[in-house]
């Protein structure tokens, strides 16, 4: 009987220490129950063992505050997130569909989960979305949406795309921890406008002049080039394509096409026109894409009817950090002919298609 | 007589000097009719992707800026494209309803040296416009305004820019459910070597067009998962891209399972999973090495008859 009184008392004493969270709490003191009332200064709602989690005070004599105590201006939110700071909104890439966005933590804990609001509004008034898994848009708010700022891509960010060319956007971001603790959504960035997709290109001549082919040079005359430059901000690159009208014609007479291919250039032989290409990543059509071994396997032209042609240079992408620019590559051109060749002026057009890729 | 002398040299200077200019007028003269203008162009926008209401136009500006210190014509041709191959950008002109429903402002014209154009491209669905992808393509061809007598070869350049339209709205869920994963295939054990190959093939049976977003994820058996962002790609209605991708992988690992998620917009996603074993080179030696030792032991008994016979015979 004695021991169940006992055990009575003890389960009496403890039963109310029972907390569904901790309390607050030092190695002397805890706090049961914060609510209007609890303790703290009207400077100050920490010492070095005790921190103050919610109002405080009481009146008494008239006043509301004494040498050592004094009651709080208003409640706080129990164990608050920091509103997080506006996310950093770039277009490092000069892209059209995409724009990167950095998650700023606001001294937030690393298990913090954040969401990202976009809108071509700067007050968010209108056309509000938010970043989705995949980094593509969407009109709702999930659960599955909050991510940790790990998984916001850290202090490298994401790049959320489907955006529209030439368009302003601004991004805001909340915080949010377990299902009870979530912050309003933060202030909004500054806007960052997408750009239009360009393409630009240039060639180095508009005309190849070969010299004379004589027996003093065999005939030959390797030193003809064409340097073909891009710019872009296309996703996925470019590629430029090149092809002849006809084969090298004076009259009736015509130089033949070099017998190597695109699809397996080789080491010169014989005689024909032909060209290579200092493009040693030459990763469309097929062939590897060092086929033309940094100049110094040579294919024929494909005639007129191949469109757009036989592809000479690439870039493909993805190209969003940073847009191609001025890149240069060059096709040299190569015509070998015999002392059987017909003398004459000989000439056609070569045809060089450029366009981005997708 | 001085006097004379010293008029006549200033003539003489006079003179030279009038020889000097015409000289430097004569060299800087453009020479049109020697030289070919190069081609410098830029344009905007080179890939173009819209959304078209039947019966409603929709209008936007084609920009043309000739970059280079000489006139440029150009030409402009409107074809359609049947985009559903991998690879298919040969461009063959097809026919396309898109194309009788474009027009533009015009199709021929100079541009002034270093001087931008704007051409109004305007698209006009009709009325029955069924709910579909629509294809086409620009070619913007410069050309020489002059007569030339052509005694060399010509270089010639030419843009294609793309227009992919969408009668008809996108609905991201029943997209996804149109979208499948082909293929997800790596090479299932790979050995002396710790590079992982893997190919990807994702087909689209929706109604029109999407851009896949597709990533990576590799997680070896006790170790930290690594997730790599591929490329994303247009894929066409009724039509299939593929990726291959090459993977450098940590060398103490054996065991590695492949999840592959591709987004197709506003978050939905199709999955697939597979596994792979890498067995690195020194761990191909240790395994031979214990497979030897294994047999040796296994077969000692034999080993040593037969080595007695040996030493004996």
């Amino acid at each position: 009987m004695k021991k169940l009184f006992c055990l009575l008392i003890i389960t009496s004493i403890l039963l109310p220490y029972q907390a569904f969270a901790s309390s607050p709490a030092s190695a002397h003191f805890t706090l049961q129950d914060y609510g209007l009332g609890a303790g703290g200064t009207d400077t100050n709602t920490t010492s070095t063992s005790y921190k103050l989690f919610g109002t405080a005070g009481e009146t008494e004599f008239g006043k509301t505050t004494s040498a050592q105590y004094g009651a709080g201006t208003g409640l706080n939110f129990l164990l608050k997130l920091n509103v997080p700071p506006s996310p950093t909104l770039s277009n490092p890439g000069n892209t059209y569909d995409r724009l990167q966005i950095v998650v700023n933590q606001g001294s937030n804990a690393s298990d913090v989960l954040y969401a990202i609001s976009i809108s071509t509004s700067s007050t968010f008034a209108s056309n509000v979305n938010y970043v989705k898994a995949g980094n593509t848009m969407g009109t709702t708010l999930t659960t599955s949406d909050y991510n940790a700022y790990t998984g916001w891509g850290g202090s490298s960010g994401i790049f959320v795309s489907g955006l529209s060319p030439n368009t302003t956007y601004y991004v805001r971001a909340r915080a949010r921890i377990s299902k009870f603790s979530e912050t309003e959504w933060g202030p909004i960035s500054t806007g960052i406008a997408t750009a239009n997709p360009t393409l630009t290109f240039s060639t180095n001549n508009s005309s190849i002049t070969f010299t004379t082919l004589t027996p003093g040079n065999s005939y030959t005359d390797s030193s003809q080039s064409t340097v073909l430059q891009t710019t872009t901000n296309a996703y996925n690159g470019y590629v430029i394509y090149a092809k002849e009208t006809k084969p090298l014609t004076s009259g009736i007479n015509t130089i033949s096409d070099y017998t190597g291919t695109n699809t397996n250039p080789t080491s010169w032989s014989g005689n024909g026109f032909g060209y290579t290409t200092n493009d040693n990543n030459l990763t469309v059509g097929p062939g590897t894409p060092t086929r033309f071994n940094n100049g110094t396997n040579y294919a024929g032209f494909p005639s007129s009817s191949a469109s757009p042609g036989d592809p000479v240079a690439n870039h493909l992408g993805p190209i969003q950090s940073a847009q191609i620019t001025n890149e240069q590559f060059t096709v040299s051109y190569k015509v070998v002919g015999t002392n059987a060749t017909p003398p004459g002026t000989y000439n056609n057009v070569i045809l060089y298609t450029v366009m981005a890729t997708y | 007589m001085y006097k004379y002398k010293l008029i006549g040299k200033k003539i003489n200077l006079y003179i030279i000097y009038l020889i000097a200019i015409l000289l430097i007028i004569r060299a800087s003269s453009p020479a049109f009719a020697q030289t070919l203008p190069k081609q410098n162009l830029s344009i905007t926008p080179i890939i173009q992707e819209i959304t078209l209401i039947p019966n409603t136009a929709y209008s936007y500006p084609l920009l043309i800026t000739n970059l280079a210190d000489k006139p440029m014509g150009i030409h402009i041709d409107i074809n359609g494209f049947d985009p559903t191959q991998e690879g298919s950008q040969g461009f063959t002109p097809q026919a396309s309803p898109l194309v009788s429903w474009t027009t533009i402002s015009e199709k021929d014209t100079i541009i002034p040296p270093l001087s931008q154009k704007q051409l109004m491209i305007t698209i006009t669905p009709s009325i029955d416009a069924k709910e579909r992808g629509y294809y086409e393509t620009f070619t913007i061809t410069p050309f020489i305004s002059q007569q030339q007598t052509v005694k060399t070869p010509l270089v010639l350049t030419r843009f294609i820019g793309v227009v992919f339209a969408t009668v008809g709205t996108v609905h991201y869920d029943d997209l996804a459910k149109k979208v499948t994963i082909q293929k997800f295939d790596p090479t299932k054990i790979i050995f002396g070597q710790t590079k992982a190959n893997l190919s990807l093939q994702v087909r689209n049976a929706y109604f029109t067009h999407f851009i896949a977003k597709p990533f990576l994820s590799i997680t070896p058996l006790f170790g930290a998962k690594r997730t790599v962002t591929l490329e994303e790609k247009h894929i066409f209605p009724g039509s299939t891209r593929s990726w291959d991708i090459s993977l450098p992988l940590p060398t103490q690992y054996i065991f590695y399972k492949a999840t592959i998620a591709v987004f197709v917009g506003n978050g939905n996603q199709i999955l697939a999973q597979t596994y792979f074993f890498v067995l690195p080179q020194q761990v191909l030696i240790a395994l031979c090495i214990a497979c030897a030792l294994i047999v040796i032991t296994l077969m000692r008994k034999r080993l040593w008859k037969f080595s007695f016979v040996l030493l004996k015979g």
